[in-house]
């Protein structure tokens, strides 16, 4: 089975946001660049998922050349091949028409990407990838394995309130995976230093035929949440803390 | 803009989720600004109690789509139903849940109809001609202010919790039954198994008191400090998903929209930094507490009473205070 995973750079933590003039993306300083958490689970997934069937993997993101290291990780974790697609989106139908564009010119049974970006938090570029590929899906995937019937898998997805559903997709087919009990490895420096030394593709928007679509919003502004709701902080050493804190829970019990 | 209003309304288990009442409140009231049409989307196989409580729920129209395929939740059809409704009724807006269905079904409709999806959104108003909400951004840590400016209908998916679920002023809605074509020969995905979490005997859900462990506590050494306040306390220990995912504690335990919602009299959320899906979960709890070492924590928007510090000093003065 040949799997293409989408991952995404985000910023560990951001110094001074603002929305620039043009209102279509968000300015900061990144603190540190990581994988995006549930990206990780499933790169992860799609690795073990290839090798276990025969196929290759191949890991993707849309970002500029800065995010490039989480591509690295993905070549130190035994992804075969590497792409990145040049172009810094924000709005999530972008990233997702940029990111089937280049699915399209893959061989691949099986796409998976991380549940929710934890920066921009829209859930929706996985499904929406699917969707514009005309691909069956499923969302939030804590579990992947070959079908019984050829051209399957069978999956388990969680759907909220306790429950889990066991499906059987058709493929090709893209699922949106879930962070799980299975913590993802780490890479030994020795093999991420010769990951390093691995070429990576990049292509443009314009080599993809994906840009030049007019935005669908506009970023008004950016700013912390409204103060109204806010906890009342307790102050003082830990005990007058605690002795201020069990008077206000004692008053409910 | 202005337009019908759509909301897509959620069920399990035989009951509708508040979800769906809190979209009706927002969709009301925007509806009436606009003196528009506010109808009510409910799917599944067999609707008739749904659609007699949505009747008199104040929306214009109820809208069921009722097939017997639709008994077990399938992505595929509930994307084709709301698809083709959409096509039918025309909204200019479609209200759904930031919940699993809104996440899994949601881009897939907007796609399909060339239109435009905004997600994860608090707040939705309406600024001069232009529908603008408000979500989060960075973990929570911040928030954005859109303007929706793309194709229409516009999708917007509403975070459970945040929008207040008003008793409305009833209408005898009328009831539109419309034709889907299932296409069912063409489906590309069969469910085979629902699973229900083993909880072990443990119910979170009944305890008075929830002390909560978060990915802040450190790692599964301090879970003894957290049951020695739990016990003290004569409630139950509880977690958000992180700690459930590291094998800290089983699921059971976990709080959060995949697995339990909680409304105990008090919970206290240690090392908690309040991720949507945990705060969606726990937020009608009578009193919240949190302590965590990041005053900028999401959590602190929803506790009443917060502590900024060191859980290690603050929970052994606790259990010090609550077993005096």
């Amino acid at each position: 089975m040949n799997i293409l995973v989408c991952t995404k750079a985000v910023p560990g933590f951001v110094n001074n946001p603002s929305v620039p003039e043009t209102h279509d993306r968000l300015d900061y300083e990144a603190g540190s660049i990581v994988i995006n958490e549930s990206d990780d689970y499933a790169l992860e997934a799609g690795i073990k998922l290839a090798k276990k069937s025969g196929g290759k993997t191949v890991v993707l993101t849309c970002g500029p050349l800065s995010v490039q290291k989480i591509l690295q990780a993905g070549l130190g974790k035994d992804a075969d091949a590497a792409l990145r697609i040049d172009a810094d989106l924000f709005e999530p139908v972008a990233t997702a028409r940029a990111l089937a564009a280049a699915i399209q010119k893959q061989e691949y049974d099986l796409v998976i990407t991380g549940v929710e970006s934890s920066d921009v938090m829209a859930a929706q570029v996985g499904i929406s990838i699917a969707e514009m590929l005309g691909l069956p899906f499923a969302y939030a995937v804590t579990e992947i394995e070959p079908g019984e019937r050829k051209k399957t898998i069978r999956i388990t997805k969680e759907l909220g309130y306790g429950k889990k559903q066991v499906e059987e997709l058709n493929l090709p087919a893209l699922v949106c995976f879930q962070t799980g009990t299975e913590p993802p490895s780490f890479v030994p420096v020795r093999k991420m230093m010769l990951a390093q030394r691995k070429p990576i593709k990049s292509l443009t928007l314009t080599e993809l035929d994906a840009g030049g679509q007019p935005p669908s919003i506009e970023i008004v502004d950016i700013f912390s949440p409204k103060e109204a709701g806010m906890a009342e902080i307790i102050d003082g050493d830990p005990a007058t803390q605690a002795s201020a804190v069990m008077q206000k829970i004692r008053e409910v019990l | 803009m202005k337009g019908d209003i759509l909301v897509l309304a959620e069920h399990r288990n035989a009951v509708l989720d508040n979800i769906t009442w809190e979209l009706i409140g927002k969709g009301r009231s925007l509806a009436d600004e606009w003196g528009t049409r506010l109808a009510v989307l409910v799917v599944g196989s067999e609707l008739d109690a749904f659609i007699e409580s949505l009747k008199t729920s104040g929306v214009d129209l109820v809208l069921p789509v009722q097939h017997a395929l639709l008994k077990d939740y399938n992505s595929e059809l509930y994307t084709t139903a709301i698809y083709q409704v959409c096509k039918q009724f025309s909204p200019a807006l479609v209200l759904m849940g930031y919940t699993y269905l809104g996440m899994e079904i949601g881009p897939a409709a907007a796609v399909r109809l060339g239109s435009t999806m905004v997600s994860n959104c608090n707040e939705l108003g309406v600024e001069g001609n232009d529908l603008i909400v408000v979500r989060s951004v960075f973990g929570g840590t911040l928030q954005i202010k859109v303007r929706l400016v793309g194709a229409q209908p516009y999708l917007i998916s509403i975070v459970k919790g945040v929008q207040p679920r008003d008793n409305l002023a009833a209408k005898d809605a009328a009831v539109e039954t419309l034709a889907i074509d299932f296409d069912e020969k063409r489906l590309r995905s069969r469910i085979l198994e629902i699973l229900t979490i083993d909880t072990g005997g443990v119910d979170i859900t009944k305890a008075k008191v929830l002390a909560s462990a978060g990915r802040g506590i450190g790692g599964p050494d301090k879970i003894p400090l957290l049951r020695e306040l739990a016990d003290a306390l004569e409630g139950e220990l509880a977690c958000s998903r992180p700690v459930a995912d590291m094998g800290w504690l089983p699921i059971a335990h976990q709080v959060g929209i995949s697995a339990s919602t909680v409304t105990p009299d008090v919970y206290i959320a240690c090392g908690i930094s309040g991720a949507s899906q945990h705060i969606a979960a726990m937020r009608d709890s009578g009193r919240i507490i949190a302590i965590n070492k990041d005053p900028n924590a999401p959590i602190f928007r929803v506790a009443n009473y917060g502590i900024v510090g060191d859980l290690l000093e603050v929970i052994p003065a606790l259990i010090k205070q609550a077993k005096a």
